[in-house]
Protein backbone atom coordinates (compact mmCIF):
# COMPACT_ATOMS: atom_id res chain seq x y z
CA UNK A 1 0.00 0.00 0.00
CA UNK A 2 1.41 3.36 -0.97
CA UNK A 3 0.88 6.27 1.36
CA UNK A 4 -0.60 8.61 -1.27
CA UNK A 5 -3.29 6.05 -2.05
CA UNK A 6 -4.48 5.90 1.56
CA UNK A 7 -6.71 8.09 3.69
CA UNK A 8 -8.53 7.80 6.97
CA UNK A 9 -12.17 8.60 7.70
CA UNK A 10 -13.74 8.76 11.14
CA UNK A 11 -17.00 6.88 11.71
CA UNK A 12 -19.05 10.11 12.06
CA UNK A 13 -17.58 11.45 8.84
CA UNK A 14 -18.53 8.30 6.98
CA UNK A 15 -22.10 9.21 7.84
CA UNK A 16 -21.61 12.68 6.32
CA UNK A 17 -19.89 11.23 3.25
CA UNK A 18 -22.65 8.73 2.54
CA UNK A 19 -25.40 11.30 3.21
CA UNK A 20 -23.75 13.68 0.73
CA UNK A 21 -23.26 11.01 -1.88
CA UNK A 22 -26.93 10.01 -1.58
CA UNK A 23 -27.84 13.32 -3.21
CA UNK A 24 -26.25 12.34 -6.48
CA UNK A 25 -25.95 8.56 -6.32
CA UNK A 26 -28.21 5.62 -5.70
CA UNK A 27 -26.47 3.70 -2.92
CA UNK A 28 -26.76 -0.03 -2.39
CA UNK A 29 -25.46 -1.25 0.94
CA UNK A 30 -25.86 -4.05 3.50
CA UNK A 31 -29.02 -3.70 5.57
CA UNK A 32 -30.47 -5.99 8.19
CA UNK A 33 -33.77 -7.67 7.31
CA UNK A 34 -35.16 -9.85 10.08
CA UNK A 35 -32.16 -11.99 11.00
CA UNK A 36 -30.15 -11.76 7.80
CA UNK A 37 -28.11 -9.11 6.01
CA UNK A 38 -28.83 -8.33 2.39
CA UNK A 39 -27.92 -5.61 -0.09
CA UNK A 40 -30.63 -3.04 -0.56
CA UNK A 41 -31.07 0.48 -1.86
CA UNK A 42 -30.72 2.84 1.11
CA UNK A 43 -32.51 6.13 1.82
CA UNK A 44 -30.41 7.18 4.81
CA UNK A 45 -27.04 6.32 6.28
CA UNK A 46 -28.78 4.79 9.27
CA UNK A 47 -30.31 2.10 7.04
CA UNK A 48 -26.85 0.58 6.70
CA UNK A 49 -25.89 -2.16 9.15
CA UNK A 50 -22.21 -3.04 8.96
CA UNK A 51 -22.39 -5.55 11.77
CA UNK A 52 -22.18 -8.50 9.40
CA UNK A 53 -19.71 -11.13 8.28
CA UNK A 54 -21.15 -11.47 4.78
CA UNK A 55 -24.59 -10.88 3.31
CA UNK A 56 -26.79 -13.95 2.82
CA UNK A 57 -27.32 -13.05 -0.81
CA UNK A 58 -24.54 -11.66 -2.98
CA UNK A 59 -25.19 -8.34 -4.77
CA UNK A 60 -25.44 -10.08 -8.16
CA UNK A 61 -29.05 -9.03 -8.73
CA UNK A 62 -27.93 -5.40 -9.03
CA UNK A 63 -25.84 -6.36 -12.06
CA UNK A 64 -27.78 -9.35 -13.37
CA UNK A 65 -31.36 -8.92 -12.18
CA UNK A 66 -33.42 -11.95 -11.31
CA UNK A 67 -35.82 -10.90 -14.06
CA UNK A 68 -34.85 -8.33 -16.65
CA UNK A 69 -36.68 -7.00 -19.68
CA UNK A 70 -34.43 -7.18 -22.73
CA UNK A 71 -36.90 -5.97 -25.33
CA UNK A 72 -40.51 -5.18 -26.00
CA UNK A 73 -42.27 -6.37 -29.09
CA UNK A 74 -45.46 -5.57 -30.89
CA UNK A 75 -46.92 -6.87 -34.15
CA UNK A 76 -43.94 -6.03 -36.29
CA UNK A 77 -41.64 -3.94 -34.15
CA UNK A 78 -38.99 -4.68 -31.55
CA UNK A 79 -37.84 -2.09 -29.04
CA UNK A 80 -34.59 -2.90 -27.24
CA UNK A 81 -34.57 -2.03 -23.54
CA UNK A 82 -31.98 0.06 -21.84
CA UNK A 83 -31.14 0.55 -18.22
CA UNK A 84 -33.13 3.73 -18.03
CA UNK A 85 -32.12 4.92 -14.58
CA UNK A 86 -29.19 6.98 -15.66
CA UNK A 87 -28.49 7.84 -12.05
CA UNK A 88 -25.05 6.71 -11.02
CA UNK A 89 -24.82 4.04 -8.38
CA UNK A 90 -22.48 3.14 -5.57
CA UNK A 91 -22.32 -0.29 -4.06
CA UNK A 92 -21.00 0.15 -0.54
CA UNK A 93 -19.90 -2.62 1.80
CA UNK A 94 -19.30 -5.29 -0.83
CA UNK A 95 -16.80 -7.88 0.38
CA UNK A 96 -13.65 -8.56 -1.66
CA UNK A 97 -14.85 -12.07 -2.58
CA UNK A 98 -17.99 -10.59 -4.16
CA UNK A 99 -15.89 -8.02 -6.03
CA UNK A 100 -13.94 -10.92 -7.52
CA UNK A 101 -17.26 -12.35 -8.71
CA UNK A 102 -17.92 -9.07 -10.49
CA UNK A 103 -14.59 -9.50 -12.26
CA UNK A 104 -15.80 -12.94 -13.36
CA UNK A 105 -19.02 -11.41 -14.74
CA UNK A 106 -16.81 -9.05 -16.75
CA UNK A 107 -15.02 -12.05 -18.24
CA UNK A 108 -18.28 -13.80 -19.14
CA UNK A 109 -20.43 -10.84 -20.22
CA UNK A 110 -17.92 -8.34 -21.59
CA UNK A 111 -15.98 -10.47 -24.04
CA UNK A 112 -14.86 -8.79 -27.28
CA UNK A 113 -17.13 -10.72 -29.61
CA UNK A 114 -20.51 -10.54 -27.84
CA UNK A 115 -20.45 -7.86 -25.10
CA UNK A 116 -23.68 -7.73 -23.10
CA UNK A 117 -25.11 -4.20 -23.12
CA UNK A 118 -27.62 -4.86 -20.33
CA UNK A 119 -24.83 -5.84 -17.97
CA UNK A 120 -22.41 -3.18 -19.17
CA UNK A 121 -24.88 -0.33 -18.59
CA UNK A 122 -25.18 -1.30 -14.94
CA UNK A 123 -21.55 -2.17 -14.42
CA UNK A 124 -20.13 1.07 -15.85
CA UNK A 125 -22.52 3.17 -13.80
CA UNK A 126 -21.58 1.59 -10.48
CA UNK A 127 -18.76 2.65 -8.18
CA UNK A 128 -17.33 -0.13 -6.04
CA UNK A 129 -16.81 0.84 -2.39
CA UNK A 130 -15.55 -2.46 -0.99
CA UNK A 131 -15.23 -3.34 2.68
CA UNK A 132 -12.51 -5.64 3.95
CA UNK A 133 -13.54 -8.42 6.33
CA UNK A 134 -12.78 -8.20 10.03
CA UNK A 135 -14.04 -11.70 10.73
CA UNK A 136 -14.41 -15.05 8.95
CA UNK A 137 -17.72 -16.83 8.49
CA UNK A 138 -18.08 -20.49 9.51
CA UNK A 139 -17.65 -21.65 5.91
CA UNK A 140 -15.45 -18.94 4.41
CA UNK A 141 -12.47 -20.17 2.42
CA UNK A 142 -11.56 -17.18 0.25
CA UNK A 143 -7.95 -17.13 1.50
CA UNK A 144 -7.49 -20.44 -0.34
CA UNK A 145 -7.98 -18.53 -3.61
CA UNK A 146 -6.52 -15.16 -2.61
CA UNK A 147 -9.92 -13.59 -3.27
CA UNK A 148 -9.73 -11.83 0.12
CA UNK A 149 -7.39 -9.32 -1.57
CA UNK A 150 -8.16 -6.72 -4.20
CA UNK A 151 -5.71 -5.11 -6.55
CA UNK A 152 -5.80 -1.54 -7.82
CA UNK A 153 -8.18 -1.02 -10.71
CA UNK A 154 -10.63 -3.62 -9.46
CA UNK A 155 -12.36 -1.28 -7.01
CA UNK A 156 -12.86 2.45 -6.50
CA UNK A 157 -12.48 2.67 -2.73
CA UNK A 158 -11.63 -0.06 -0.24
CA UNK A 159 -12.58 0.45 3.42
CA UNK A 160 -10.87 -1.38 6.28
CA UNK A 161 -12.15 -0.98 9.81
CA UNK A 162 -9.61 0.29 12.37
CA UNK A 163 -10.06 2.04 15.72
CA UNK A 164 -12.46 5.01 15.45
CA UNK A 165 -12.92 4.73 11.72
CA UNK A 166 -11.81 3.30 8.42
CA UNK A 167 -8.61 3.30 6.44
CA UNK A 168 -9.60 3.98 2.83
CA UNK A 169 -7.52 2.72 -0.06
CA UNK A 170 -7.97 4.40 -3.43
CA UNK A 171 -8.23 1.97 -6.35
CA UNK A 172 -9.20 4.17 -9.30
CA UNK A 173 -9.35 7.72 -10.62
CA UNK A 174 -13.05 7.84 -9.86
CA UNK A 175 -12.29 6.88 -6.26
CA UNK A 176 -9.63 9.56 -6.12
CA UNK A 177 -12.12 12.17 -7.32
CA UNK A 178 -14.53 11.28 -4.53
CA UNK A 179 -11.79 11.72 -1.90
CA UNK A 180 -10.77 15.01 -3.49
CA UNK A 181 -14.32 16.31 -3.59
CA UNK A 182 -14.89 15.54 0.09
CA UNK A 183 -11.34 16.15 1.27
CA UNK A 184 -12.40 17.86 4.47
CA UNK A 185 -13.88 14.55 5.68
CA UNK A 186 -10.63 12.62 5.25
CA UNK A 187 -7.48 12.67 7.35
CA UNK A 188 -4.07 11.15 6.82
CA UNK A 189 -3.80 7.64 8.16
CA UNK A 190 -1.01 8.33 10.65
CA UNK A 191 0.05 4.71 10.62
CA UNK A 192 -3.45 3.39 11.23
CA UNK A 193 -3.05 1.14 8.18
CA UNK A 194 -0.73 -0.98 10.35
CA UNK A 195 -3.77 -1.88 12.47
CA UNK A 196 -5.36 -3.72 9.51
CA UNK A 197 -4.90 -7.39 10.12
CA UNK A 198 -5.50 -10.09 7.59
CA UNK A 199 -8.38 -12.33 8.55
CA UNK A 200 -7.67 -16.04 8.48
CA UNK A 201 -10.51 -18.07 6.99
CA UNK A 202 -11.99 -20.77 9.17
CA UNK A 203 -11.84 -23.27 6.33
CA UNK A 204 -9.31 -24.20 3.69
CA UNK A 205 -9.63 -25.78 0.25
CA UNK A 206 -6.22 -26.98 -0.80
CA UNK A 207 -4.95 -26.65 -4.37
CA UNK A 208 -3.77 -30.27 -4.30
CA UNK A 209 -7.30 -31.37 -3.38
CA UNK A 210 -8.83 -29.37 -6.24
CA UNK A 211 -6.35 -31.01 -8.61
CA UNK A 212 -8.01 -34.34 -7.81
CA UNK A 213 -10.93 -33.19 -9.98
CA UNK A 214 -8.83 -33.90 -13.05
CA UNK A 215 -9.22 -37.61 -12.36
CA UNK A 216 -12.42 -37.86 -10.32
CA UNK A 217 -15.16 -37.36 -12.88
CA UNK A 218 -16.34 -40.96 -12.50
CA UNK A 219 -15.90 -41.17 -8.73
CA UNK A 220 -18.72 -42.73 -6.70
CA UNK A 221 -18.45 -39.82 -4.25
CA UNK A 222 -20.70 -37.70 -6.50
CA UNK A 223 -23.50 -40.23 -6.24
CA UNK A 224 -23.12 -40.47 -2.48
CA UNK A 225 -23.51 -36.72 -1.93
CA UNK A 226 -26.19 -36.36 -4.60
CA UNK A 227 -28.41 -38.68 -2.57
CA UNK A 228 -28.79 -35.81 -0.11
CA UNK A 229 -29.40 -33.19 -2.79
CA UNK A 230 -32.96 -31.87 -3.10
CA UNK A 231 -32.28 -29.84 -6.29
CA UNK A 232 -33.63 -26.84 -4.38
CA UNK A 233 -31.12 -24.49 -6.06
CA UNK A 234 -30.19 -22.69 -2.81
CA UNK A 235 -26.55 -23.11 -3.83
CA UNK A 236 -26.94 -21.52 -7.25
CA UNK A 237 -29.24 -18.75 -6.04
CA UNK A 238 -26.88 -17.63 -3.29
CA UNK A 239 -23.70 -18.24 -5.29
CA UNK A 240 -22.21 -14.92 -6.41
CA UNK A 241 -20.77 -16.65 -9.51
CA UNK A 242 -23.78 -18.58 -10.79
CA UNK A 243 -25.04 -16.40 -13.63
CA UNK A 244 -26.84 -18.86 -15.92
CA UNK A 245 -30.06 -17.58 -17.40
CA UNK A 246 -32.90 -18.30 -19.80
CA UNK A 247 -35.49 -16.30 -21.70
CA UNK A 248 -39.25 -16.09 -21.49
CA UNK A 249 -41.90 -14.09 -23.37
CA UNK A 250 -44.54 -12.34 -21.28
CA UNK A 251 -47.63 -11.57 -23.35
CA UNK A 252 -49.75 -8.46 -22.92
CA UNK A 253 -53.52 -8.72 -22.74
CA UNK A 254 -53.89 -7.65 -26.37
CA UNK A 255 -52.23 -11.01 -27.20
CA UNK A 256 -50.08 -9.24 -29.79
CA UNK A 257 -47.46 -7.34 -27.87
CA UNK A 258 -45.33 -8.26 -24.92
CA UNK A 259 -41.82 -8.38 -23.63
CA UNK A 260 -39.00 -10.87 -23.56
CA UNK A 261 -37.33 -11.20 -20.21
CA UNK A 262 -34.19 -12.93 -19.22
CA UNK A 263 -34.27 -14.63 -15.85
CA UNK A 264 -32.00 -16.70 -13.66
CA UNK A 265 -32.02 -20.41 -14.26
CA UNK A 266 -30.21 -23.14 -12.41
CA UNK A 267 -28.12 -26.05 -13.65
CA UNK A 268 -29.45 -28.01 -10.67
CA UNK A 269 -32.80 -28.49 -12.40
CA UNK A 270 -33.53 -31.13 -15.01
CA UNK A 271 -35.15 -28.64 -17.36
CA UNK A 272 -31.80 -26.86 -17.72
CA UNK A 273 -30.51 -29.37 -20.28
CA UNK A 274 -33.80 -30.51 -21.74
CA UNK A 275 -33.98 -30.49 -25.54
CA UNK A 276 -36.61 -31.20 -28.17
CA UNK A 277 -38.30 -34.53 -27.65
CA UNK A 278 -38.06 -34.30 -23.84
CA UNK A 279 -34.48 -35.57 -23.78
CA UNK A 280 -32.51 -34.43 -20.70
CA UNK A 281 -28.72 -34.56 -20.89
CA UNK A 282 -28.13 -34.30 -17.15
CA UNK A 283 -31.14 -36.16 -15.86
CA UNK A 284 -29.38 -37.79 -12.91
CA UNK A 285 -28.95 -35.59 -9.86
CA UNK A 286 -25.31 -36.51 -9.34
CA UNK A 287 -24.47 -35.23 -12.82
CA UNK A 288 -25.99 -31.87 -11.99
CA UNK A 289 -24.18 -31.61 -8.65
CA UNK A 290 -20.95 -32.67 -10.34
CA UNK A 291 -21.42 -30.16 -13.16
CA UNK A 292 -21.84 -27.27 -10.70
CA UNK A 293 -18.71 -28.10 -8.75
CA UNK A 294 -16.65 -28.82 -11.86
CA UNK A 295 -17.76 -25.50 -13.35
CA UNK A 296 -16.69 -23.67 -10.19
CA UNK A 297 -13.35 -25.40 -9.71
CA UNK A 298 -12.26 -26.83 -13.03
CA UNK A 299 -14.07 -25.77 -16.22
CA UNK A 300 -13.86 -22.01 -15.67
CA UNK A 301 -10.19 -22.36 -14.80
CA UNK A 302 -9.55 -24.21 -18.06
CA UNK A 303 -11.21 -21.42 -20.02
CA UNK A 304 -10.21 -18.32 -18.10
CA UNK A 305 -7.22 -19.53 -16.07
CA UNK A 306 -8.91 -18.69 -12.80
CA UNK A 307 -11.23 -20.48 -10.38
CA UNK A 308 -14.84 -19.41 -10.72
CA UNK A 309 -15.45 -20.09 -7.03
CA UNK A 310 -14.39 -17.20 -4.80
CA UNK A 311 -14.69 -19.11 -1.52
CA UNK A 312 -17.59 -17.16 0.02
CA UNK A 313 -19.03 -20.37 1.49
CA UNK A 314 -22.66 -19.41 0.76
CA UNK A 315 -23.46 -22.71 -1.00
CA UNK A 316 -22.41 -24.55 2.15
CA UNK A 317 -24.14 -22.12 4.54
CA UNK A 318 -27.44 -22.30 2.70
CA UNK A 319 -27.73 -25.96 1.73
CA UNK A 320 -30.69 -27.41 3.64
CA UNK A 321 -29.10 -30.85 3.67
CA UNK A 322 -25.60 -29.56 4.45
CA UNK A 323 -23.91 -30.67 1.25
CA UNK A 324 -20.41 -29.35 1.68
CA UNK A 325 -18.27 -28.71 -1.39
CA UNK A 326 -15.04 -28.79 0.63
CA UNK A 327 -15.96 -32.16 2.15
CA UNK A 328 -16.75 -33.59 -1.28
CA UNK A 329 -13.45 -32.44 -2.76
CA UNK A 330 -11.52 -33.84 0.20
CA UNK A 331 -13.24 -37.18 -0.09
CA UNK A 332 -12.56 -37.64 -3.82
CA UNK B 1 -37.36 -9.41 -38.21
CA UNK B 2 -37.41 -11.50 -41.36
CA UNK B 3 -40.23 -12.58 -43.67
CA UNK B 4 -41.06 -16.21 -44.38
CA UNK B 5 -40.84 -16.48 -48.17
CA UNK B 6 -41.90 -20.07 -48.67
CA UNK B 7 -42.89 -23.11 -46.66
CA UNK B 8 -42.20 -26.68 -47.82
CA UNK B 9 -43.95 -29.62 -46.19
CA UNK B 10 -41.33 -32.32 -45.74
CA UNK B 11 -43.07 -34.87 -43.56
CA UNK B 12 -46.06 -34.91 -41.26
CA UNK B 13 -44.03 -33.21 -38.52
CA UNK B 14 -41.27 -31.39 -40.40
CA UNK B 15 -41.53 -28.25 -42.50
CA UNK B 16 -38.78 -26.29 -44.19
CA UNK B 17 -39.08 -22.52 -43.92
CA UNK B 18 -37.34 -20.29 -46.43
CA UNK B 19 -36.66 -17.00 -44.69
CA UNK B 20 -35.73 -13.67 -46.25
CA UNK B 21 -32.44 -13.34 -44.43
CA UNK B 22 -29.07 -12.92 -46.09
CA UNK B 23 -26.37 -14.53 -43.96
CA UNK B 24 -22.78 -15.42 -44.61
CA UNK B 25 -22.52 -18.77 -42.90
CA UNK B 26 -20.68 -22.08 -42.89
CA UNK B 27 -22.59 -25.34 -43.34
CA UNK B 28 -23.40 -26.66 -39.86
CA UNK B 29 -23.87 -23.30 -38.15
CA UNK B 30 -27.17 -22.44 -36.47
CA UNK B 31 -29.46 -19.46 -35.90
CA UNK B 32 -31.86 -18.58 -33.09
CA UNK B 33 -35.37 -18.21 -34.45
CA UNK B 34 -38.02 -16.27 -32.49
CA UNK B 35 -41.77 -16.27 -32.58
CA UNK B 36 -42.89 -13.54 -30.21
CA UNK B 37 -45.24 -14.64 -27.43
CA UNK B 38 -43.74 -18.13 -27.64
CA UNK B 39 -39.98 -17.84 -27.46
CA UNK B 40 -36.81 -18.70 -29.27
CA UNK B 41 -35.13 -21.94 -30.39
CA UNK B 42 -31.77 -22.81 -31.95
CA UNK B 43 -32.12 -24.33 -35.43
CA UNK B 44 -29.35 -25.29 -37.83
CA UNK B 45 -29.35 -23.82 -41.30
CA UNK B 46 -30.25 -26.44 -43.90
CA UNK B 47 -29.55 -24.32 -46.99
CA UNK B 48 -26.49 -22.80 -48.57
CA UNK B 49 -27.45 -19.66 -50.42
CA UNK B 50 -26.54 -16.00 -50.43
CA UNK B 51 -30.16 -14.98 -50.98
CA UNK B 52 -32.02 -16.64 -48.12
CA UNK B 53 -31.75 -19.24 -45.36
CA UNK B 54 -33.83 -22.38 -44.97
CA UNK B 55 -34.64 -23.92 -41.63
CA UNK B 56 -36.05 -27.44 -41.44
CA UNK B 57 -38.02 -27.68 -38.24
CA UNK B 58 -39.69 -30.60 -36.52
CA UNK B 59 -42.81 -29.78 -34.53
CA UNK B 60 -41.98 -30.95 -30.99
CA UNK B 61 -42.41 -28.20 -28.43
CA UNK B 62 -44.06 -24.86 -27.71
CA UNK B 63 -41.96 -22.73 -30.05
CA UNK B 64 -41.66 -25.20 -32.92
CA UNK B 65 -45.44 -25.74 -32.86
CA UNK B 66 -45.89 -21.98 -33.07
CA UNK B 67 -43.50 -21.83 -36.01
CA UNK B 68 -45.50 -24.55 -37.77
CA UNK B 69 -48.66 -22.46 -37.45
CA UNK B 70 -47.03 -19.56 -39.36
CA UNK B 71 -47.84 -18.85 -42.99
CA UNK B 72 -45.87 -17.52 -45.92
CA UNK B 73 -45.46 -13.77 -45.45
CA UNK B 74 -45.39 -13.97 -41.64
CA UNK B 75 -42.43 -12.53 -39.75
CA UNK B 76 -39.95 -14.30 -37.49
CA UNK B 77 -36.96 -13.04 -35.51
CA UNK B 78 -33.57 -14.38 -36.56
CA UNK B 79 -30.22 -14.04 -34.70
CA UNK B 80 -27.00 -15.54 -35.91
CA UNK B 81 -25.29 -17.37 -37.47
CA UNK B 82 -23.67 -18.86 -34.40
CA UNK B 83 -21.17 -21.57 -33.57
CA UNK B 84 -18.67 -23.51 -35.60
CA UNK B 85 -19.85 -25.48 -38.62
CA UNK B 86 -18.20 -28.25 -40.60
CA UNK B 87 -14.77 -27.04 -41.80
CA UNK B 88 -15.63 -28.17 -45.33
CA UNK B 89 -13.55 -25.47 -47.03
CA UNK B 90 -10.45 -26.94 -45.35
CA UNK B 91 -11.18 -30.40 -46.77
CA UNK B 92 -10.52 -29.65 -50.43
CA UNK B 93 -9.08 -32.43 -52.60
CA UNK B 94 -10.26 -35.16 -50.24
CA UNK B 95 -13.03 -37.73 -50.14
CA UNK B 96 -16.11 -36.65 -48.23
CA UNK B 97 -18.46 -39.07 -46.47
CA UNK B 98 -21.68 -37.61 -45.21
CA UNK B 99 -23.66 -39.62 -42.68
CA UNK B 100 -27.00 -38.32 -41.48
CA UNK B 101 -30.00 -39.68 -39.66
CA UNK B 102 -33.51 -38.22 -39.35
CA UNK B 103 -33.57 -34.52 -38.53
CA UNK B 104 -29.77 -34.61 -38.52
CA UNK B 105 -29.90 -34.57 -42.30
CA UNK B 106 -30.90 -30.88 -42.16
CA UNK B 107 -27.47 -29.34 -41.36
CA UNK B 108 -25.83 -31.88 -43.67
CA UNK B 109 -27.99 -30.68 -46.55
CA UNK B 110 -26.16 -27.38 -46.18
CA UNK B 111 -22.88 -29.28 -46.64
CA UNK B 112 -24.25 -31.15 -49.67
CA UNK B 113 -25.45 -27.91 -51.28
CA UNK B 114 -21.99 -26.45 -50.66
CA UNK B 115 -20.42 -29.51 -52.31
CA UNK B 116 -22.79 -29.17 -55.25
CA UNK B 117 -21.48 -25.67 -55.75
CA UNK B 118 -17.80 -26.52 -55.39
CA UNK B 119 -17.94 -30.13 -56.62
CA UNK B 120 -14.75 -29.94 -58.68
CA UNK B 121 -12.64 -29.18 -55.64
CA UNK B 122 -13.49 -32.46 -53.94
CA UNK B 123 -12.80 -36.09 -54.79
CA UNK B 124 -15.35 -38.80 -54.05
CA UNK B 125 -18.54 -37.81 -52.24
CA UNK B 126 -20.50 -40.55 -50.47
CA UNK B 127 -23.79 -39.66 -48.87
CA UNK B 128 -25.42 -42.04 -46.37
CA UNK B 129 -28.88 -41.05 -45.23
CA UNK B 130 -31.12 -42.96 -42.85
CA UNK B 131 -34.73 -42.42 -41.84
CA UNK B 132 -37.32 -44.34 -39.85
CA UNK B 133 -39.74 -44.91 -42.72
CA UNK B 134 -40.33 -43.61 -46.26
CA UNK B 135 -42.80 -41.11 -44.79
CA UNK B 136 -40.10 -39.62 -42.56
CA UNK B 137 -37.75 -38.65 -45.38
CA UNK B 138 -36.74 -35.01 -45.61
CA UNK B 139 -35.85 -33.39 -48.95
CA UNK B 140 -37.17 -36.46 -50.77
CA UNK B 141 -37.19 -35.00 -54.29
CA UNK B 142 -33.81 -33.40 -53.80
CA UNK B 143 -32.27 -36.64 -52.57
CA UNK B 144 -33.52 -38.40 -55.68
CA UNK B 145 -32.00 -35.65 -57.78
CA UNK B 146 -28.63 -36.08 -55.99
CA UNK B 147 -28.90 -39.80 -56.72
CA UNK B 148 -29.90 -39.65 -60.34
CA UNK B 149 -28.31 -36.53 -61.73
CA UNK B 150 -24.92 -37.66 -62.98
CA UNK B 151 -23.45 -34.21 -63.11
CA UNK B 152 -23.15 -34.08 -59.29
CA UNK B 153 -21.20 -37.37 -59.13
CA UNK B 154 -22.59 -38.11 -55.67
CA UNK B 155 -22.87 -41.70 -54.40
CA UNK B 156 -26.10 -41.53 -52.44
CA UNK B 157 -27.23 -44.39 -50.20
CA UNK B 158 -30.67 -44.05 -48.72
CA UNK B 159 -32.05 -46.44 -46.15
CA UNK B 160 -35.12 -46.74 -43.93
CA UNK B 161 -35.79 -48.94 -40.91
CA UNK B 162 -39.36 -49.79 -41.84
CA UNK B 163 -40.01 -50.46 -45.52
CA UNK B 164 -43.20 -50.36 -47.53
CA UNK B 165 -44.01 -52.36 -50.66
CA UNK B 166 -43.07 -49.57 -53.05
CA UNK B 167 -39.71 -48.94 -51.40
CA UNK B 168 -36.88 -49.28 -53.92
CA UNK B 169 -33.81 -48.29 -51.92
CA UNK B 170 -31.92 -49.82 -48.97
CA UNK B 171 -33.42 -51.33 -45.85
CA UNK B 172 -32.12 -51.40 -42.27
CA UNK B 173 -30.05 -49.25 -39.99
CA UNK B 174 -27.50 -46.88 -41.47
CA UNK B 175 -24.57 -48.67 -39.79
CA UNK B 176 -25.25 -51.80 -41.84
CA UNK B 177 -25.14 -49.74 -45.00
CA UNK B 178 -21.94 -48.07 -43.91
CA UNK B 179 -20.36 -51.45 -43.17
CA UNK B 180 -21.27 -52.90 -46.56
CA UNK B 181 -20.01 -50.08 -48.75
CA UNK B 182 -16.38 -49.67 -49.63
CA UNK B 183 -15.11 -46.38 -48.32
CA UNK B 184 -11.57 -45.19 -48.68
CA UNK B 185 -10.13 -44.10 -45.36
CA UNK B 186 -7.13 -42.42 -46.98
CA UNK B 187 -7.48 -38.70 -47.43
CA UNK B 188 -11.11 -38.93 -46.26
CA UNK B 189 -13.40 -37.21 -43.84
CA UNK B 190 -16.67 -38.30 -42.26
CA UNK B 191 -19.25 -35.62 -41.45
CA UNK B 192 -22.06 -36.77 -39.20
CA UNK B 193 -25.26 -35.58 -37.62
CA UNK B 194 -28.06 -37.63 -36.14
CA UNK B 195 -29.39 -39.26 -33.01
CA UNK B 196 -26.70 -40.08 -30.37
CA UNK B 197 -27.20 -43.82 -30.82
CA UNK B 198 -26.60 -43.59 -34.56
CA UNK B 199 -23.47 -41.48 -34.06
CA UNK B 200 -22.12 -44.00 -31.55
CA UNK B 201 -22.44 -47.03 -33.82
CA UNK B 202 -21.38 -45.21 -36.97
CA UNK B 203 -18.18 -44.13 -35.24
CA UNK B 204 -17.50 -47.76 -34.30
CA UNK B 205 -18.00 -48.77 -37.92
CA UNK B 206 -15.73 -46.00 -39.18
CA UNK B 207 -13.05 -47.02 -36.68
CA UNK B 208 -13.29 -50.56 -38.04
CA UNK B 209 -12.62 -49.08 -41.45
CA UNK B 210 -9.49 -47.48 -39.97
CA UNK B 211 -10.77 -43.94 -39.82
CA UNK B 212 -8.83 -41.84 -37.31
CA UNK B 213 -10.60 -39.63 -34.74
CA UNK B 214 -9.29 -36.54 -36.52
CA UNK B 215 -11.08 -37.55 -39.73
CA UNK B 216 -14.51 -37.60 -38.05
CA UNK B 217 -16.75 -34.60 -37.37
CA UNK B 218 -19.91 -34.79 -35.28
CA UNK B 219 -22.59 -32.21 -34.56
CA UNK B 220 -23.99 -32.10 -31.02
CA UNK B 221 -27.45 -31.10 -29.94
CA UNK B 222 -27.87 -29.02 -26.80
CA UNK B 223 -30.22 -26.39 -25.40
CA UNK B 224 -28.46 -23.33 -26.84
CA UNK B 225 -30.47 -20.48 -25.36
CA UNK B 226 -28.25 -17.46 -25.90
CA UNK B 227 -25.98 -18.78 -28.65
CA UNK B 228 -23.11 -16.62 -27.44
CA UNK B 229 -21.52 -18.53 -24.56
CA UNK B 230 -23.18 -16.82 -21.64
CA UNK B 231 -26.36 -18.55 -20.49
CA UNK B 232 -24.67 -21.85 -19.56
CA UNK B 233 -27.35 -24.19 -20.90
CA UNK B 234 -25.26 -25.85 -23.59
CA UNK B 235 -22.16 -26.46 -21.47
CA UNK B 236 -20.61 -29.91 -21.61
CA UNK B 237 -17.48 -30.00 -19.50
CA UNK B 238 -15.60 -26.78 -20.24
CA UNK B 239 -17.03 -26.45 -23.76
CA UNK B 240 -19.91 -24.28 -24.85
CA UNK B 241 -21.65 -26.11 -27.69
CA UNK B 242 -22.85 -22.75 -29.05
CA UNK B 243 -19.30 -21.33 -29.33
CA UNK B 244 -16.96 -24.31 -29.60
CA UNK B 245 -19.49 -26.42 -31.51
CA UNK B 246 -22.10 -27.55 -32.45
CA UNK B 247 -19.67 -29.31 -34.80
CA UNK B 248 -16.75 -30.93 -33.01
CA UNK B 249 -13.86 -32.93 -34.33
CA UNK B 250 -14.21 -36.37 -32.77
CA UNK B 251 -10.70 -36.21 -31.30
CA UNK B 252 -12.08 -33.42 -29.10
CA UNK B 253 -15.71 -34.52 -28.96
CA UNK B 254 -15.06 -38.03 -27.67
CA UNK B 255 -13.95 -36.71 -24.29
CA UNK B 256 -17.08 -34.68 -23.71
CA UNK B 257 -19.43 -36.10 -21.09
CA UNK B 258 -22.37 -34.50 -19.27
Amino acid sequence: MQQENLAFIEKENLNILISNLLQSYEIIAPVKKEDIHVFDRIENFKDIDLNFVNTTFPPKKYFLPHKEKIFEYSDKKVKISHYNENKKRIIFGIRPCDVHSLLHYDKIFLDDEFPDIYYWEKRKNTLIFALNCSDSGENCFCTSFGTNKLSEGNFDLLFSEVSQGYVVEIGSDKGKEIIKKFKTLFLSTNGKENEIKEVECKRILKEEDIKKLEKSFHSEVWKKYAEKCLSCCSCTITCPNCTCFGFRDIINLDLKSGKRIREWQSCQLKIFTKVAGEYVFRSERYKRLRHRIYHQLHYFKKRFNEYLCVGCGRCIDNCPTKIDMIEIIKEL
Amino acid sequence: MCKILKIFNETETIKTFRVDCKLNHDPGQFVEISVFNFGEVPISISSFSKKYIELSIRRVGRVTNAIHRLKEGDMVGIRGPYGKGYPISEMKNSNINIIGGGCGVAPLRSVILYLKKFRKEYKEVNIFLGFRSPDDILFKKEIEDWMNNNKFKFNVYLTVDKVTDEWKYEKGVITKLLEEKEIDNENSYALMCGPPIMIKYCIETLKNKNFKDEQIYISLERRMKCGIGKCGHCMINDKYVCLDGPVFNYSEGKFLED
